[in-house]
């Protein structure tokens, strides 16, 4: 059975983000922050999320490898910078080593007698909003499939790596859906690369977020990115219904007009592994 | 009765260092406990040996009980020396079940504690006569209440609800009894088969036996690969 593999630091599994950052990615959203600034808040959010689930009294496990892509003006590149910027992927021991910078803040939180107290916490911070240019999704994908052709082949019973695309626009540099397709058949023994695909928006438009068909989606660009998209593997499925969403196997997981809400649980279900133990 | 078989083995043999189930006994009182921790967690292998340990101390778990349990694994380390990544694991906390069981003096009764998914099983001869918490293998799907080690999260078990979670079985009529424990991996193949599998846990005699069972199940995809631990009480 796919999608079963166990997860371990000996069989990592690997996550690469894929990020639009375009020049329309500063646009704001209804909460003052551009779609650029947000989606960087939710990916850092989302590497210290991977980061302290996999850290133990020991040190960090490296149950995951972690890349970002990011494309726009620029052409296609790491979206790390400082230390992990010479290459896209990295053991998660690498990531938590080499945060661009450490935040420091102070957080109420319960002091056990039924009051609260002041604890400096701190934020890390790998990635920063940019947005500059055109939109050369295609050569981004060209570099995913590539990336993961490299990585399936030095892990070949892993858990397939989770692919999270996320642009607010189309391609300006040909037509994604075949590399889309591409990428997808590049597998691992346990399973095809999972390609789940986020569109954002600042329209307040009603958004879509995992459909089980091409019907009901407003127009071609949206039909094209859910075709883009993968199943829901199983596991994923009850995930996403624990959170409100009518999810099935059925569904892809794809994302259209995602707003806030959205693209939180999109990043948080999509990085979720049940086979991590 | 007494402790007549225990054995653990960790998830992959090589890393046997890592298992982070906890057994103990303290027969001399007839009481005996296990505890299995969970993954997510900042040290669960410490905070599942410490549960054991007070639970072999002191078998009256209640609020006071599980506060002490709390503080003693906070007081193990050093949370302004951590790495920021540290810090927030820590924070996030530690997870794991308990479930053990006090024998009374006279041996008419067993007095069973669970939190969590670690199964204790009542046997008479070869035949299953009772389980705590779960009776049927589908149960094991459910997500177990955990005891943690932030305060906080452990809100479900305060009050009277901590003493609700448990079980007291007679041993007056039972002719051959024995009481297993074991954490949920053993558990849930148990339920799945009690008749023809209760034995085969009744006749182990070595770790290695032991190790041959697990191995074999796990690889015939009968018994998922997680941190194994069994405690044979007859």
């Amino acid at each position: 059975m796919p999608y079963t593999a166990d997860i371990a630091r000996t069989n990592p599994t690997a996550f690469l983000f894929v990020v639009d950052q375009s020049a329309s990615m500063d646009e704001k959203l209804e909460s003052g922050q551009s779609k650029a600034e947000f989606v960087a808040d939710v990916l850092n959010k989302t590497l210290y999320q991977l980061v302290i689930r996999c850290t133990r009294s020991e040190g960090v496990r490296n149950y995951f490898e972690v890349g970002v892509i990011g494309y726009g003006g620029k052409g296609v590149y790491s979206g790390f910078g400082g230390a992990l910027a010479s290459d896209y992927i990295h053991p998660l021991a690498a990531i938590e080593q080499n945060p661009l910078r450490v935040e420091s803040r102070a957080k109420r939180v319960p002091d056990g007698a039924g009051g609260l107290v002041d604890q400096s916490v701190n934020f890390p911070v790998w990635f920063d909003p940019a947005t500059n240019g055109g939109t050369p999704m295609c050569e981004a994908l060209r570099k995913t499939a590539e990336l993961m052709v490299h990585w399936c082949d030095a892990h070949p019973t892993s858990y397939p790596p989770t692919i999270i695309h996320v642009t607010d626009g189309q391609a300006n540099d040909g037509d994604p859906e075949q590399i889309a397709d591409s990428a997808k058949l590049i597998s691992t023994n346990d399973g095809e690369c999972l390609l789940f695909n986020l569109h954002i928006d600042t329209s307040g438009a009603q958004s879509i977020i995992f459909p089980a068909s091409e019907a009901g989606l407003p127009d071609a660009y949206s039909r094209m990115l859910f075709r883009m998209s993968s199943n829901f593997p199983p596991h994923l499925v009850a995930m996403a219904k624990e959170k409100g969403y009518p999810a099935t196997g059925e569904s892809r997981f794809f994302g259209y007009k995602a707003g806030y809400e959205g693209i939180v649980d999109f990043f948080d279900i999509g990085t979720r592994a049940s086979n991590l133990r | 009765m007494r402790l007549s078989f225990a054995a653990s083995i960790a998830k992959y043999k090589q890393d046997s260092r890592l298992n982070e189930d906890a057994m103990g006994d303290r027969a001399s009182l007839g009481v005996y406990a296990v505890s299995d921790g969970a993954s997510e967690s900042f040290d669960s292998r410490r905070w599942s040996k410490l549960l054991v340990r007070l639970f072999l101390a002191n078998a009256h778990v209640d609020e006071r009980w599980l506060h002490r349990a709390v503080s003693l694994y906070v007081r193990q380390f050093d949370r302004e020396a951590m790495t920021w990544s540290a810090q927030a694991a820590f924070d996030r906390g530690s997870f794991a079940t308990l479930t053990g069981i006090v024998i009374s003096p006279g041996r008419s009764q067993v007095q069973v504690l669970g939190v969590g998914d670690s199964l204790a099983v009542l046997v008479d001869g070869t035949h299953l006569v009772s389980s705590y918490p779960y009776q049927r293998p589908e149960q094991f799907a459910l997500r177990p209440l955990l005891l943690s080690t932030v305060w906080e999260q452990n809100r479900a078990l305060l009050g009277n609800a901590l003493a609700g979670l448990g079980a007291r079985w007679s041993l007056r009529h039972l002719r051959d009894a024995s009481v297993l424990l074991m954490t949920d991996a053993l558990g849930a193949w148990l339920l799945r088969d009690p008749r023809s599998r209760v034995p085969k846990l009744l006749n182990l005699n070595t770790s290695l036996q032991f190790e041959a069972l697990v191995g074999h199940e796990r690889m015939n995809g009968q018994m998922r690969r997680d941190d194994t631990t069994l405690a044979v009480i007859r």
